[in-house]
């Protein structure tokens, strides 16, 4: 009970301040699944590119950390095949008062700012340090084919 | 069951028969593979078997016979770990965990969402084909017809040996009485002549076959995350292993195979129950997942069967099962006394029983798709945890601690009030004494007014004091770098004076002081004067030349960081800043009294005093509109907002949640953790949180430190 009166609460703030680039939409029928999307930054890799993922809460919410599930291919370090995203807070650093908006913005900064150190993908990351141009290319590849609108 | 019965009635004997064998045939394979394999466990096994047949003919006289004629025939083995390892149970189990672990890691319910098929016009070539296919696929997950026609083959396994093992408990119990109807009878013989062996694997396979079955169904459902199905098919199959060999039977007769003890039987219908029972229930989805009753009803009759066994009947039970029967009763009995004990005691000092559990309720109370054995544990480990005075369980006493056996023992009466303190708390609060007329009276409550405090510093907490001091000396660190980055930029404006000849040097402080506070209306006289002398210095020009790099208008190379100038990048920002102050003067001057086109360029070779010679990018960086006024627009509206944010209407908000629980964002904050002393939490997320995890593992929701004891804040 808890649980769903917190998650309306930090919709709600969601809602009225909204993080700039990054729009948030529950499920109709589910308050625990959260349909997002990043419109990445004009001075990141992935200009132009608007990626969507998932936020999906587990039922014990504020004591279980939320899993974010990217359904839009991306050319990351930090994003493997899958989707599945490598931050600290959402594995073993979270802790009940992490708000979701803070989340949320942990979140789009790694997209905006992909960086080579503790990679999800170390090919990505390989590259990314010894040839960043090839890195840049791809990535910018990835994000007309699968991230355009 | 029902279907079973009707089945029974008409077509009797033979179809139990047939259908046995074609089971048997193709589901007995590899039984059949190990049999060689058994035989040399046989060998093995005879010389043990010799000895140890002997204590045991010895006490029933009647069976003597038959056992030394089997024994001498056919190889009666014994059975044990080893013989399991090279049998065909242990070889099925292995093909389950493969076929299980292939269906639960591929079979997954599609992401896309169910789409109604639409029908073909019959018109078309491969209509009937395709409306035939249209009319099955995709199988509508959702309807009970569906789901139980998925499920016929194995309710039937299932069901049929749920039959077989009855009857044979009946049997074994001399209950099965022969009655009016026929086909009873028939069922009655054609059981009792089945042998144990074929018994035991037809219900393993079939047991199998319902485990794939229902793997399957729960795998499309989306289910196949975190559930385990609450069957332990190796312990069971161990279990039928060791019942299907003769060694273990207790009841031998001549004409029919000889059948284990009665309790054997119930301990092995009763795991056959439970998975019959969930199978049916998986039949509805509505239901599919409700696993807690089911397994309570079979845990609860093998609870009392191994009771009645243990303490009413002469008979042993059988071995494989007491660990875990004990196991239970002993978490169950805990759980019982706990529950007591905590009623009792709010019974006593409440007078009423607002909390029936002892931690957050909502979290303890089994929910519906858990197993028994699961909300047992769970439910144990609280009574054990939960309850102990420790992590976010601890309440933690106010003052109260500072007893008066502490003020005894710091017996020396002083005229003043004085407390004790350390890192923990009060550790003795010593009350003033009024002598007057030899009678010494306390003062106590707001009369006493406690003037010494004595504080221990404790040597424990050395990383705090470390840390206090860290910042202590990082503050200075940089109190040390100001001052000598203000000392060093003083010599370099008294240095730069000095070469320019004649030069006021008065005017120079006044200038860095009043330009960063106030640069929009740079309007003091000092400021006039200052122009004045740089004026005069640039029509004087040939003054200033010798301070300057020679200027080479074909180079426009951009300077490089790694570039002969030797200076860091900090000088060269702060040489940008005071250029650029001193520019933006230039500016102003030359767009009044400068005509010709190149005094812009001449002011800022004049004002370059870096060693570098002055590029084009560098001129263009130095005359670009002026840093400054972008600042105090950043500033301006900086301010504006702080202004706003403290009059206006958000700041409710952000109040609200500062007083509310970090965890719920509704309810108020009402604990404060020791010894972090973050103020977070509501008394039900505390609760909650308490309960989730052993107290060794509370930490602070904020800090994430350890959480020793909690205190209860009143606000009145």
């Amino acid at each position: 009970m808890a649980a769903v009166r917190r998650i309306q609460k930090e919709l709600s703030e969601l809602k009225t301040r909204p993080i700039d680039g990054l729009s948030v939409e529950p499920q109709d029928d589910n308050l625990y699944e959260w349909k997002c999307a990043i419109k990445a930054a004009s001075d990141s890799p992935y200009k132009g590119g608007t990626f969507h993922f998932s936020l999906s809460l587990p039922q014990d919410f504020p004591f279980k950390a939320p899993s974010v599930t990217f359904t839009t291919k991306i050319y990351h370090p930090g994003i493997d095949e899958e989707g599945h995203i490598c931050v600290p807070v959402l594995r073993d650093q979270w802790k009940p008062s992490v708000t979701l908006s803070s989340v949320l913005a942990i979140i789009q900064e790694k997209v905006n700012n992909p960086s080579p150190d503790d990679p999800f993908e170390p090919e990505i990351a390989a590259l990314l340090k010894t040839d960043k141009s090839k890195f840049l290319a791809t990535a910018k590849e990835w994000t007309k084919k699968y991230a355009s609108p | 069951m029902q279907h079973l019965a009707s089945s029974n009635a008409t077509t009797g004997q033979r179809f139990f028969n047939s259908s046995m064998e074609i089971v048997h045939k193709f589901l007995g394979l590899p039984s059949r593979a190990f049999m060689r394999m058994r035989r040399l466990d046989n060998m093995l096994n005879q010389d043990a078997m010799q000895t140890q047949a002997q204590p045991f003919v010895s006490t029933s006289a009647q069976g003597m016979h038959t056992a030394q004629a089997r024994a001498a025939t056919e190889a009666l083995y014994m059975p044990g770990p080893w013989g399991f390892m090279t049998s065909g149970y242990c070889f099925g189990m292995l093909i389950m965990a493969l076929i299980l672990n292939r269906i639960q890691n591929v079979v997954a319910p599609s992401r896309h969402p169910l789409f109604r098929h639409h029908r073909r016009a019959p018109a078309e070539r491969h209509g009937l084909l395709r409306s035939l296919r249209n009319t099955f696929f995709p199988i509508d997950l959702s309807s009970t017809f569906a789901r139980s026609t998925f499920r016929i083959p194995s309710i039937y396994l299932l069901g049929k040996a749920l039959l077989i093992w009855f009857v044979v408990l009946l049997q074994v119990s001399n209950l099965y009485s022969a009655s009016e109807w026929r086909w009873l009878q028939a069922l009655g013989d054609w059981v009792a002549r089945k042998p144990m062996e074929e018994i035991c694997w037809f219900t393993f396979t079939s047991v199998c076959v319902a485990l794939c079955v229902g793997t399957l169904t729960r795998g499309l459902d989306g289910f196949n995350i975190n559930s385990n199905s609450p069957t332990n098919l190796f312990g069971f199959a161990f279990q039928l292993y060791l019942f299907s060999a003769e060694y273990t039977h207790s009841r031998k007769s001549q004409d029919h195979p000889s059948r284990p003890d009665k309790h054997t039987v119930v301990t092995l219908i009763l795991p056959l129950l439970q998975l019959m029972m969930i199978h049916c229930l998986e039949v509805r989805q509505r239901w599919a997942r409700q696993r807690l009753i089911p397994t309570t009803v079979c845990a609860l009759l093998a609870l009392g069967h191994f009771h009645t066994v243990i303490w009413r009947s002469p008979s042993s039970y059988p071995l494989s099962n007491v660990f875990p029967c004990v196991v239970e009763s002993l978490l169950l009995g805990t759980i019982m006394l706990t529950i007591l004990l905590n009623l009792i005691t709010q019974l006593v000092l409440e007078g009423t029983i607002s909390r029936p559990l002892f931690g957050h309720t909502q979290t303890l109370l089994p929910k519906w798709d858990e197993d028994f054995g699961v909300a047992l544990i769970r439910l144990g480990a609280a009574s054990f945890e939960a309850t102990s005075v420790a992590g976010l369980g601890n309440e933690v006493a106010a003052v109260t601690s500072a007893s008066s056996s502490h003020l005894i023992q710091h017996g020396h009466s002083s005229p003043q009030g004085s407390l004790e303190l350390d890192r923990a708390g009060v550790i003795s609060i010593n009350t003033p004494e009024e002598t007057s007329r030899k009678r010494s009276k306390k003062r106590v409550g707001f009369a006493n007014e406690i003037t010494n405090v004595k504080v221990h510093a404790l040597t424990v907490d050395t990383l705090v004091d470390s840390m206090v001091y860290l910042r202590w000396y990082k503050e200075l660190w940089h109190f040390v770098l100001s001052g000598w980055a203000a000392v060093r930029r003083l010599l370099r404006r008294l240095w730069s004076c000095l070469r320019g000849a004649c030069r006021a040097t008065g005017a120079a402080p006044s200038v860095e002081n009043d330009l960063p506070i106030n640069p929009t209306a740079p309007t003091g006289e000092k400021e006039e004067d200052e122009l004045d002398v740089v004026y005069e210095r640039f029509l004087r020009g040939d003054a200033l030349s010798d301070d300057d790099d020679e200027f080479d208008p074909f180079s426009d190379r951009p300077p490089t960081p790694e570039s002969p100038a030797s200076t860091s990048d900090g000088e060269m920002s702060e040489e940008v800043a005071e250029d650029s102050e001193t520019v933006q003067l230039y500016a102003d001057l030359s767009t009044d009294t400068a005509t010709s086109s190149s005094a812009p360029l001449l002011l800022a070779h004049m004002v370059n005093t870096s060693t570098s010679p002055l590029t084009r990018l560098r001129y263009r960086r130095l005359v670009r509109a002026p840093v400054d006024q972008q600042d105090t627009d950043d500033w301006q509206s900086f301010a504006l907002s702080r202004r706003q944010a403290k009059a206006g209407a958000p700041p409710d908000e952000l109040d609200e949640r500062r007083r509310n629980c970090v965890v719920c964002t509704v309810e108020p904050r009402e604990v404060i953790c020791w010894p972090c002393r973050c103020l977070a939490l509501c008394n039900d997320c505390r609760e909650n949180l308490a309960s989730r995890s052993s107290a060794s593992k509370h930490t602070c929701p904020c800090c994430r430190t350890s959480v020793q004891g909690y205190s209860r804040i009143y606000i009145p």
